[in-house]
């Protein structure tokens, strides 16, 4: 079975343009799976229970999505398997730009919206950087001469990407991405698989729920501003 | 140069031809009503599409990855920064040596093709439609690496049209243009003709097309005349008309 997961943050077009991947990848007798993962609701995504295939939610609900992905991943490979997929998609929202979600063994993409503006790749992290593939989407709304120095940009951050335009609505380059996501490697198992980088240190009192701010209530590893 | 092999359109009849070849320097309209497929092409053309596409159209290109440049009406500039700024920041990325120099020719080539003038310090966010897209377009003409430029309805843009598509070519770009406009449509070198998702016609203009463009020429500018007097709150009359009459031939 391959793995593709793919990560970014919310409304860059993650669903919809797997979407049309999913029927590229479905009319070459390819079995696909989905799972979904998200912070409080996933309702949106029934949109891929229209394709009839092995579909899966996992809520983090208190939890960092990214601890909670580490934590599943093995679960959902086995899922995945008990379902004869030869193809599982796990689609997650990467948040703070702290993280990245991607695992060695899986085929990692990340979705970046243009219309953030040519400085924000400044601000991603390890989720461009850990990346196979980057996936950039509604470049038909910013100029020209804006998409290139985004990609610029980009390619400085990680040079060995590929880069593949898009647009969720009209499936635009959708086929050129499930070649790519079909020529994954085949794994067997999630033995020996790591993280690609590290989570963040999640252990200071308001991690287990306290909801006080005064000084005395904090706990753990804190690190304060100084000004 | 780019080579297009047919495909088939929406009927699943296969395009009429058996190779066209397009090349840099020349200018290529396409025509048709909306939903023909002139979208399509573009995107087959940007993805250098094989047989596996929507229209099975096969696209191959003599460079490796042609640089292609698209220029639609809803593109906007969203970073807030000066022009010059902005200019200077895609020169040195396209690694233009002199940026300074690189950046004063460009926004004097936006500025020959609009009617209101771009200053360096002007915000781009703050631009003007017409001002915004002639800046798009001579950023794309300076860009030493595009070879492919598409142009997407641009007439309505407030921009000098007839200038940026000589622009365009004396860049030696390879242009192609969808419009609705029969003057623009005309003056192409060449002309694309879409029904039903397919291409139809592939035509070069005529000497004789050529000859007769003066006349469109003239309606078009007798509608610029019309439209600058309406600017200036005046009324228009018949006599205007008995005045300046119209030849069509």
């Amino acid at each position: 079975m391959k793995i593709t997961i793919i990560g970014g943050a919310a409304s860059t077009g993650k669903t919809a343009i797997t979407l049309y991947a999913l029927r590229h990848i479905i009319t070459k007798g390819i079995k696909p799976a989905v799972v979904k993962i998200d912070c409080l609701d996933a309702s949106q995504d029934k949109v891929y229970a229209s394709l009839n295939i092995p579909f899966a939610v996992g809520l983090s609900k208190d939890l960092c999505p990214d601890h909670y992905l580490a934590t599943n991943y093995i679960g959902m490979f086995n899922w995945a398997k008990s379902k004869e997929a030869d193809l599982l998609i796990i689609e997650t929202a990467g948040l703070c730009n702290r993280c990245a979600p991607f695992i060695d063994l899986a085929f990692s993409i990340c979705s970046i919206d243009y219309t953030t503006s040519i400085n924000a790749p400044a601000k991603f992290g390890p989720i461009v950087k850990t990346a196979d593939l980057l996936l950039l989407s509604k470049g038909d709304l910013i100029s020209q001469s804006e998409r290139e120095v985004f990609n610029y940009r980009l390619k400085e951050l990680n040079p060995n990407a590929v880069v593949q335009e898009v647009n969720g609505l009209s499936g635009r380059g959708s086929k050129k991405l499930a070649d790519y996501i079909l020529k994954g490697k085949n794994i067997d198992s999630l033995d020996g698989a790591t993280l690609k980088y590290t989570m963040p240190s999640a252990t200071c009192s308001y991690c287990v729920g306290e909801r006080r701010i005064a000084e005395c209530y904090h706990h753990g590893i804190v690190n304060t501003m100084t000004f | 140069m780019i080579h297009i092999y047919p495909g088939y359109n929406k009927n699943n009849e296969q395009e009429n031809y058996e190779c066209l070849t397009l090349l840099k320097g020349s200018v290529y309209s396409i025509v048709g009503p909306t939903g023909s497929g002139k979208s399509q092409f573009f995107e087959d053309i940007e993805l250098l599409s094989d047989s596996q596409g929507v229209t099975r159209r096969v696209i191959k290109s003599d460079a490796s990855i042609p640089v292609v440049a698209h220029l639609s009406q809803k593109m906007n500039f969203m970073v807030e920064m000066s022009v010059e700024e902005f200019v200077t920041i895609h020169a040195s990325c396209l690694g233009v040596g002199d940026t300074k120099k690189h950046c004063d020719s460009v926004v004097q080539l936006a500025n020959s093709i609009t009617g209101e003038e771009i200053f360096c310090h002007d915000l781009l966010t703050k631009l003007s439609g017409g001002q915004a897209r002639s800046l798009m377009i001579a950023d794309i003409a300076m860009n030493p690496n595009s070879d492919i430029v598409l142009l997407d309805e641009i007439e309505n843009a407030g921009i000098d049209r007839l200038k940026v598509l000589k622009m365009l070519s004396d860049a030696n770009k390879m242009v192609l243009i969808v419009t609705h406009d029969p003057l623009l449509a005309l003056l192409a070198d060449f002309r694309f003709v879409f029904k039903d998702g397919g291409i139809t016609h592939f035509l070069k203009q005529t000497l004789e097309e050529k000859r007769l463009s003066k006349h469109l020429l003239q309606i078009d500018r007798k509608q610029s005349d019309i439209r600058q007097r309406l600017r200036k709150g005046m009324e228009i009359r018949e006599d205007y008309f008995n005045e300046k009459k119209i030849t069509m031939e």
